[in-house]
């Protein structure tokens, strides 16, 4: 079971990691057989703390390439879902992705699973 | 544990899915409810906007092969997984969706959101 404030805390912190790109911040929100799924049909999701490191540093964004909010939602079981809008603000005009982030907390706070659906928003709310 | 609301808008979703029914439309959602077909894009609100709206974008019966599951409630909020197959025609694939339905007092829906997302075809495993 997890709750609402556990729920927020493990998106500040997913936010502390993607400013920092430091791997003990990015290693920190997930347990150690935790998985990352960058879509909901990932087919090769990152397993555990040293691919899932990896893996985000290599797709990294840089510090203040990005601005960000979330709500969660739900939280129900072990499951959180937060309602985010990620604007890329690098980018002239800024890009904006609307993004559900579903994530299965354990006990102790870390994800065992997280899950980025992501959708990037257009001018006439077309699919990109 | 079900939840009759949830399998109620589901069951009723589906319905007017084939049926394209304006009456099987207005049934699942409130008198003044807000409808986004994607998350980031203007929503339909109430009955006539959604009426006309599902049915500019309405698809064919037979057309889907749809499953789903309920992964969240929240209070009034539920959040169901589904996968949709279409195997013909324009939209042909596979869809993952996360739908986000805030119920209103009565059960009906008062605000729908689909995420969709088309999977990537053919597989990409192997890469």
């Amino acid at each position: 079971m997890t709750d609402r404030a556990t729920a927020e805390e493990w998106l500040r912190r997913y936010r502390v990691a993607w400013e920092s790109n430091d791997p003990d911040d990015i290693r920190g929100l997930f347990t150690d057989d935790g998985r990352y799924y960058t879509a909901p049909s990932d087919e090769q999701p990152s397993v555990g703390g040293d691919a899932i490191v990896a893996d985000w540093i290599a797709n990294a964004d840089q510090p203040g390439d990005t601005e960000f909010e979330f709500e969660v939602i739900a939280v129900d079981g072990e499951v959180a879902v937060a309602r985010c809008v990620s604007t890329y603000v690098r980018f002239d005009p800024p890009r904006v992705y609307d993004n559900l982030f579903v994530v299965r907390l354990a006990d102790d706070g870390r994800a065992t699973e997280f899950t980025d659906w992501y959708i990037e928003r257009t001018p006439d709310g077309e699919a990109a | 544990m079900s939840d009759a609301r949830v399998d109620a808008f589901m069951t009723g979703y589906r319905r007017a899915w084939e049926s394209n029914d304006p009456d099987d439309i207005v049934a699942i959602f409130a008198p003044d409810a807000i409808y986004r077909g994607r998350p980031g894009q203007p929503a339909w609100t109430g009955h006539d906007e959604i009426v006309a709206g599902w049915l500019d974008h309405a698809d064919e019966p037979g057309s889907t092969t749809f499953a789903w599951e309920t992964l969240a409630r929240d209070g009034d909020l539920a959040v169901v997984r589904c996968v949709t197959t279409y195997p013909n025609g324009p939209k042909k694939g596979t869809y993952d969706n996360m739908w986000v339905i805030q119920f209103a007092p009565d059960g009906r829906a008062a605000e729908f959101t689909d995420w969709w997302i088309a999977r990537k075809w053919p597989s990409s495993s192997g890469s």
